[in-house]
């Protein structure tokens, strides 16, 4: 109980923080905690950086755009990146085939993927955990239904399944988010169900049961905490898998349809010239590489983080 | 409602009535039934102890209390009359209802018992939430109120901490807390000092005596510790093999044993008061669940064992004032037996 004045930052919980807690401004204390912890952190600080950076660019392509990421330029076509030596600071990032500023798309880019993986990802985990949750925790027939419908779908390729549903819909941004959610929510559902089955057997949910806590109650609070650190870890990978699956997509023409600039299509547009102009390819692949991960880094802090029976480990 | 210490309630009157309860579960090698025909009164402010080996069907028998049985288990006959009422015969809503308010659980192992991803206070609140619909500030001020009761130092400080930041005993402090939180009628208390500490444990014990003397509900203390049954309790039920075998007051079980598992049971624990006297084990173990023997239960690991304990189980006698027992070597069971031959039994062979 008494007062630690030589703590380290990362003695998340000790009683001086616990202290500021007191019924009046809960929840902030909570964020100042959080925040003192990621700084703490180095993967966590670079993750956050990296995550932060990437919003930002989101939120902000046409401000730092140098030029409209669509205006052709016939006569400025291949020019190679700064420092290389026909290269000009006028493209930092050279020009494509059409002579459209690669480091314009690939910002505006960012917005694209940004929204798909983080959309879908969205989607597919919240309805896949309840679905795996309701599997789990009431066994039977809902266990039986949901799941044969998560093997049913896993029996057919993702791409297919994909291809089907945009056919059938149409290509276009949100569709494409729906045929993705589609196709990711079955890795949630088992996840979650696994966990369930699991810690549907512990005490703590036999004891909430004891003092009479409602059946949803009891996934809501007890279930779906416990295993959010998982969800956080299979999440965090998935972003980066979406924004793949959204660039396959888009190259078999079904996704993004092309003047609209997607990491994915950049790629696909670029690999076909890889040995002329590697630059088409090379920094929106470095742009994916580096968002999966900032992500990564910070799902791996936030899954120690959030998960209190990891911390007396360290 | 006056606190009344257990027998010297003016008024006997029956809160729990378990009647007969059988409990099964299907397992690869057969139906086995846990609890077989368990019959026991709880009276208002009374503490009855439920006491037996590991396995024996005391656990089994508290979770019926509260319909908590897991699947496959499942309550394959009886009654559990509570207040009058059958709770078998209620629905899952109204079960919900009755948990945590008018009947409550305290578990075994306090460190897996609180979920350790919630702070405490969301864990308390719970209860007076679902049950009372609290809001939040008002719900807190009572688990202040509770902690504060149960013993936890700056209980404002503690609410807002894991469950992993308390000692052990400190988490089964927080446990009663929310055990009592509505004052139930009926605590159940599964083996509560059993995962602890001794030195923890004589602090729980002295909690929940306390506890006992200031309230006014009931308690089962499911143990298989006859030190904490002596400290506690009122009356006692004496289980094995799924069945009950010695009801009697707390003094009478201790000085003057009937059954020879009873006798068995106290044989091995060390007392100061007799001298010494050497411990003894009972011989044998204890019978599968599956097939039990003929007769008795435990009529092969008996040392009193006649003829006629292999044909026919013992029912549950008054052979003395208050003092039940379910064993040949007493002729009022015999008698007991002969008189209502003819009429279906209740008890199984």
């Amino acid at each position: 109980m008494a007062e630690s004045p030589v703590a380290p930052a990362s003695t998340r919980g000790l009683p001086e923080f616990a202290g500021y807690s007191v019924e009046a401004e809960p929840r902030f204390a909570g964020v100042r905690r959080l925040l003192g912890d990621l700084w703490a952190s180095k993967k966590g600080t670079v993750g956050a950086l990296i995550v932060l950076l990437l919003l930002f660019t989101a939120a902000f392509a046409p401000v730092l755009a140098p030029v409209d990421p669509t205006k052709q330029s016939p006569r400025d076509k291949w020019v190679p990146p700064a420092l290389t030596t026909r290269g000009s600071w006028a493209h930092p990032f050279g020009t494509d085939n059409l002579g459209r500023d690669v480091l314009s798309r690939v910002i505006y880019g960012a917005r694209v993927s940004v929204s798909a993986g983080f959309l879908v990802i969205l989607v597919a985990a919240t309805f896949g955990s309840l679905m795996g949750a309701l599997a789990g925790y009431f066994g039977g027939l809902a266990d039986t239904l949901i799941m044969r419908l998560v093997d049913f779908q896993l029996s057919f390729p993702f791409v297919l399944l994909a291809i089907i549903f945009m056919a059938i819909f149409g290509p276009g941004f949100y569709n494409i988010v729906i045929a993705l959610a589609i196709a990711l929510w079955v890795n949630y559902a088992r996840l979650v169900r696994g966990e369930t089955l699991k810690l549907r057997e512990l005490e703590f949910v036999q004891a909430a049961r004891a003092i009479g806590v409602p059946r949803l109650a009891i996934i809501r609070r007890h279930i779906l905490p416990n295993v959010l650190p998982g969800i956080l870890v299979l999440a965090t990978l998935d972003v980066a898998f979406v924004i793949i699956y959204e660039a396959s997509l888009s190259f078999l023409g079904l996704g993004i349809q092309p003047p609209t600039p997607s990491w994915g299509i950049l790629i696909n547009e670029g690999y076909r010239y890889l040995a002329e102009a590697w630059w088409m390819t090379v920094f929106p692949a470095a742009a994916i590489i580096l968002t999966s991960l900032g992500i990564n880094l910070l799902g791996d802090w936030l899954r120690d983080t959030i998960d209190p029976t990891l911390m007396r480990t360290n | 409602m006056r606190a009344t210490n257990g027998r010297a309630a003016a008024v006997d009157e029956v809160v729990l009535d378990v009647r007969d309860l059988r409990v099964q579960f299907p397992t690869r090698r057969g139906l086995l039934t846990a609890v077989d025909g368990v019959s026991f009164q709880v009276r208002r402010g009374e503490t009855l102890g439920l006491v037996g080996e590991s396995g024996c069907g005391k656990t089994v028998t508290g979770l019926s209390i509260l319909r908590l049985v897991e699947q496959p288990g499942r309550i394959s006959g009886g009654q559990i009359l509570f207040h009058g009422e059958d709770l078998l015969a209620k629905s899952e809503r109204e079960m919900r209802r009755l948990r945590g308010d008018a009947i409550s659980m305290i578990f075994q192992d306090p460190t897996v018992t609180l979920n350790p991803v919630l702070r405490i206070s969301e864990q308390m609140t719970e209860v007076l939430r679902y049950h009372r619909g609290m809001r939040r500030s008002e719900a807190r001020e009572r688990c202040v109120e509770l902690l504060r009761l149960v013993g936890i130092p700056n209980p404002e400080e503690r609410l807002d901490h894991y469950p992993h930041e308390f000692s052990g005993g400190m988490q089964q402090r927080v446990i009663i807390a929310i055990a009592l939180a509505l004052e139930p009628a009926l605590l159940l208390a599964d083996e509560p000092t059993t995962a602890l500490d001794v030195t923890v444990q004589a602090q729980i014990i002295d909690l929940l005596k306390r506890l006992k003397r200031e309230r006014a509900g009931s308690m089962v203390l499911i143990t298989h510790d006859l030190g904490v049954v002596a400290q506690l309790c009122d009356r006692v039920a004496v289980m094995y093999a799924g069945s009950i075998v010695e009801v009697a007051p707390l003094r009478e079980i201790l000085e003057q044993p009937l059954h020879p598992y009873t006798r068995g049971l106290l044989d091995c624990v060390p007392r100061l008061d007799t001298g010494g006297r050497r411990l003894r084990a009972i011989p044998g173990v204890v019978p599968d669940l599956v097939a039990p023997p003929r007769g008795c239960r435990f009529q092969p690991r008996c040392e009193a064992a006649l003829e006629h304990c292999q044909a026919r189980r013992p029912r549950l006698v008054e052979v003395a004032p208050e003092h039940f027992v379910a064993c040949y070597l007493y002729p009022q069971v015999l008698a007991a037996e002969e008189r209502s031959d003819g009429v279906p039994q209740a008890v199984h062979p």
